[in-house]
């Protein structure tokens, strides 16, 4: 391999390196500056996995000219996929807890779309109840008639 | 170029001291966990960054367990905190006017 060749990937590497570490950078300063659950998880989802990817992807090319056997790109890869199948499994379970524990300021919220669903499935529910008590009621009224009848037979 | 790899260090430094103050501040537990989470990846970045410029690849295993156990510990704190949600924050409803403080739920308020 040329030495310029060798030098231009260099430079790459480090320009995705300097990329991955600023995104980094604006994710502990959104950490900071969010002022509620979910926008933090917002920053913690998307630029800190969109830096960590550009630091592997800096990392593989940087690591194209070095002598490697076991571990190479192909465990690179494997980083980054198992980073992303992980992370949105962590940020939805915690802003679940998060909603369902009450920990969400509402008025942050353009448009809470889970309280309009929750709320229908209340109502349907409620409708629900609401019939079977009827039935319920209509069942016992009729009892009490066989009962009277009864009554009025003997 | 070695100016580009001070910047580098430099800004994965205060990334991660950013989301050591939010591990501090945190009003609630699962702020807490969540920067966590930023900061075991921001570690991952960091330990990436090392192994670039030492073009060292033995680092490698460690990217691969940080990234596999890295969310364990914020999801079983979800679990967690999902189990026994009173202890941690008001009921629902209250949190809306003081923001999310865990102030407000200092122990003896909670009333059960």
């Amino acid at each position: 391999m040329s030495e310029v060749f060798v030098q231009v990937l260099d430079w790459i590497a480090v320009l995705c390196l300097l990329a991955g570490a600023l995104l980094t950078l604006v994710a502990g300063i959104g950490l900071i500056r969010f002022p509620d659950l979910l926008s933090r998880m917002h920053t913690a989802a998307k630029p800190q996995v969109l830096g960590l990817l550009l630091v592997l992807v800096g990392l593989a090319i940087r690591l194209v000219p070095v002598e490697t056997n076991v571990f190479n790109a192909g465990t690179l890869a494997l980083v980054g996929l198992f980073q992303i199948v992980t992370i949105p499994v962590g940020g939805h379970i915690a802003a679940r807890v998060g909603y369902r524990s009450g920990r969400i300021q509402q008025d942050l919220l353009v448009h809470d779309a889970l309280a309009d669903r929750l709320a229908e499935k209340e109502r349907a529910q409620e409708a629900e109840r609401q019939e079977e008590e009827q039935a319920r009621e209509r069942a016992e009224h009729q009892e009490g008639r066989a009962q009277e009848a009864e009554r009025t037979e003997q | 170029m070695t100016v580009l790899w001070i910047v580098i260090a430099v800004a994965l430094a205060v990334a991660a001291l950013l989301g050591t103050a939010r591990l501090f501040m945190g009003p609630s537990i699962l702020d807490r966990a969540l920067s966590v989470d930023v900061l075991i990846a921001s570690a991952m970045t960091g330990l990436g960054a090392y192994a670039a410029f030492h073009q060292d690849p033995t680092l490698m295993p460690t990217l691969m367990v940080l990234a596999l156990l890295g969310f364990t510990s914020s999801v079983s704190i979800s679990k967690f905190v999902a189990r026994r949600p009173e202890e941690y924050a008001p009921p629902r409803g209250t949190t809306d006017e003081t923001g999310t403080g865990s102030q407000q739920n200092a122990p003896g308020k909670e009333g059960s």
